[in-house]
């Protein structure tokens, strides 16, 4: 579609890139909808007129709304969320006269695949828990427990079906909640991997956890089953922080590209010390032989200095609310932490 | 006063037009429903007064009914619940209703504006020539989508009409080869918004108008001329230049 001295992004397709002496034009194309942004604002006027020229556009002003996703310039920093879609979810699960609660999740309960009775329409939980994977764009704080419904898709239950509506009344009470990224923060990398060993009751696999700071701002997570089950928890963490690994490197890639490149080898966070041990330590132990070769493509970043693997208490592990379910007290330290914030009452 | 005879749980349904287009109308969910597991329970049908009409019930009917495969119920909230809409809401009650063919949606003006600002755009991206039809191809049908745009307070923005290829009856290798569509990650998103506010840069937003038309085809794609537009002679097809919607 776009000819005009932009170079397509290796890191992702749909980022093109122009880089003149002045600075670097951004664009950023999703299907129809395309985000600009350069260090020159005379730029982007200049591609806006070049753009006119060629398609039929229509230009938006400002950035304020994309893909569902609300975007509110403050003195402060950019905030971005979902009210709206929020809501409205809200009111397709009927919930809307419901009390809200504090944590998206109960403690300690674990949801198999197998227990309670099959749900007679299971569309309505299909649609509720795909509405709630596009919400975890700009809410983490659930995306461990949507993690776990969205397990049950294929013959889901009715304790799965009250796991959802708690989420959404969690959702009800905290709707204006989205992530906050500050002026002027530095733009040095860090990372935090954690693992819960064994998490699922169904298949014994590990879950991985990870998160990524671009200085304060929250950019990048994950929780995910693990593909393969592991043999002790140290084994889970490593690979949890393999995976991190490999999101650093394409991160720092497409900063690289951006003419942003990380001067320091980015942090990745583990509360584990004898997965960092072995990541350091280039030494097979006996337990560790079966873990796969491609998983020691952390100990290649480690050498080249693209990762540092600093230990962190598990206190301060703020991957860990991708990990496990938590009491209120703590999921709030880790939502704040997390710089997900509350949209101001005044807007 | 009569009892109403509807379960609550239709009470929503006025709110969301978008939300019961599937057929089956959305059920509460009953089993974790402490309150009012009385009412949820009711005889599905309990005796009606003869002179109450019962619009909720029609859609129900329509899907129970095998020779009615498009309902024709008008989508409005009943009369009977005393609902009453936000000012915005009210004055266009009356044109919610999605027209399901090209024949319905030209009995109205907002419908017939619609259609036409869609060919506009077609003739002015040159989407297609008309040629006679090559006797070896099987043209592909074609038909109007039609929905209605609103803005965050629930008042309508614009009437939409969309012409669609019927692409489901496209093969892979004979008819196309290549899907594509430029999708950007979300991580590249936060990233991009996230640098651009640590560096405050501004931040612009552009949307591309009938964005499929601007893919151009290599395959050479046949469409049956749509319906009731065109009065041609039946030989002749629409041999497309630029891609369409439910093309693959």
């Amino acid at each position: 579609m776009l000819g005009f001295s932009f170079t397509q992004s290796q890191y992702n397709s749909s980022l093109f890139l122009q880089k003149t002496s002045i600075g670097i034009v951004v664009l950023l194309v999703y299907v129809d909808d395309i985000v600009i942004t350069s260090s020159d604002l005379e730029a982007i006027y200049a591609i806006q007129t070049l753009l006119h020229s060629t398609f039929h556009m229509k230009d938006l002003g400002q950035l304020t709304y994309f893909l569902g996703l609300e975007v509110h310039h403050q003195p402060h920093g950019l905030f971005l969320h979902q009210h709206k879609y929020s809501q409205e979810l809200v009111q397709l699960a009927d919930l809307t006269t419901t009390t809200s609660v504090d944590t998206p999740m109960e403690l300690n309960v674990k949801y198999r695949r197998d227990e309670g009775e099959l749900l007679d329409d299971p569309t309505t939980y299909r649609k509720l828990v795909g509405s709630l994977i596009y919400l975890t764009i700009t809410r983490p704080d659930i995306s461990y427990i949507v993690h776990i419904v969205s397990k049950f898709m294929q013959a889901p239950r009715h304790l799965h079906l009250s796991a959802v509506r708690r989420i959404i009344r969690y959702i009800l009470g905290t709707s204006s909640r989205g992530l906050f990224f500050p002026i002027g923060s530095s733009l040095q990398l860090q990372a935090y991997s954690d693992a819960e060993w064994a998490g699922c009751p169904d298949t014994r696999k590990s879950t991985t956890g990870w998160c990524m700071f671009l200085g304060d701002a929250l950019i990048s997570w994950k929780c995910k089953k693990q593909d393969n089950v592991s043999k002790s928890s140290t084994e889970a963490e490593y690979r949890a922080m393999s995976a991190a690994c490999s999101e650093i490197i394409w991160l720092h890639g497409l900063l690289t590209e951006l003419d942003f490149c990380p001067v320091h080898p980015t942090s990745l966070h583990a509360d584990n010390i004898s997965a960092i041990q072995i990541a350091a330590n280039p030494v097979y132990h006996e337990r560790t032989k079966h873990i796969e070769v491609d998983c020691h493509s952390i100990r290649e970043a480690y050498d080249h200095q693209i990762i540092t693997l600093p230990h962190i208490s598990t206190t301060l592990q703020i991957a860990d609310i991708f990990t496990k379910s938590m009491p209120r007290q703590r999921h709030h330290f880790l939502t704040g932490k997390l710089m997900l914030v509350d949209l101001p009452a005044s807007i | 006063m009569h009892q109403d005879p509807v379960p609550p749980s239709f009470s929503i349904l006025p709110m969301f037009t978008n939300f019961y287009a599937a057929p089956v109308p959305f059920k509460p969910l009953l089993v974790y429903q402490r309150r009012s597991s009385i009412t949820s329970h009711q005889p599905p049908d309990p005796p009606k007064p003869p002179h109450v009409p019962s619009p909720t019930a029609a859609p129900v009917l329509a899907t129970a009914t095998p020779s009615h495969r498009q309902s024709t119920w008008v989508r409005r909230p009943p009369n009977r619940y005393r609902y009453s809409p936000p000012s915005s809401f009210t004055a266009t009650l009356s044109s919610t209703f999605l027209p399901s063919s090209y024949k319905q949606a030209m009995e109205h003006e907002c419908w017939r504006k619609a259609i036409e600002t869609e060919l506009l755009a077609f003739e002015g991206n040159q989407t297609w020539d008309i040629v006679p039809c090559p006797s070896s191809v099987n043209p592909f049908g074609s038909k109007f989508v039609f929905s209605i745009k609103r803005r965050s307070n629930g008042s309508i923005d614009r009437y939409k009409a969309r012409l669609v290829a019927l692409g489901n009856k496209h093969e892979y290798g004979f008819d196309y080869d290549e899907t594509f569509a430029p999708v950007a990650k979300m991580t590249t998103i936060r990233t991009i918004l996230a640098l651009a506010a640590s560096q405050s840069w501004p931040l612009h937003q552009m949307d591309v108008k009938n964005a499929f038309l601007h893919g151009d085809l290599k395959e050479d794609v046949y469409l049956k001329l749509p319906s009731g537009i065109f009065d041609s002679l039946s030989n002749d097809v629409c041999k497309l230049k630029r891609s369409l919607y439910g093309l693959k």
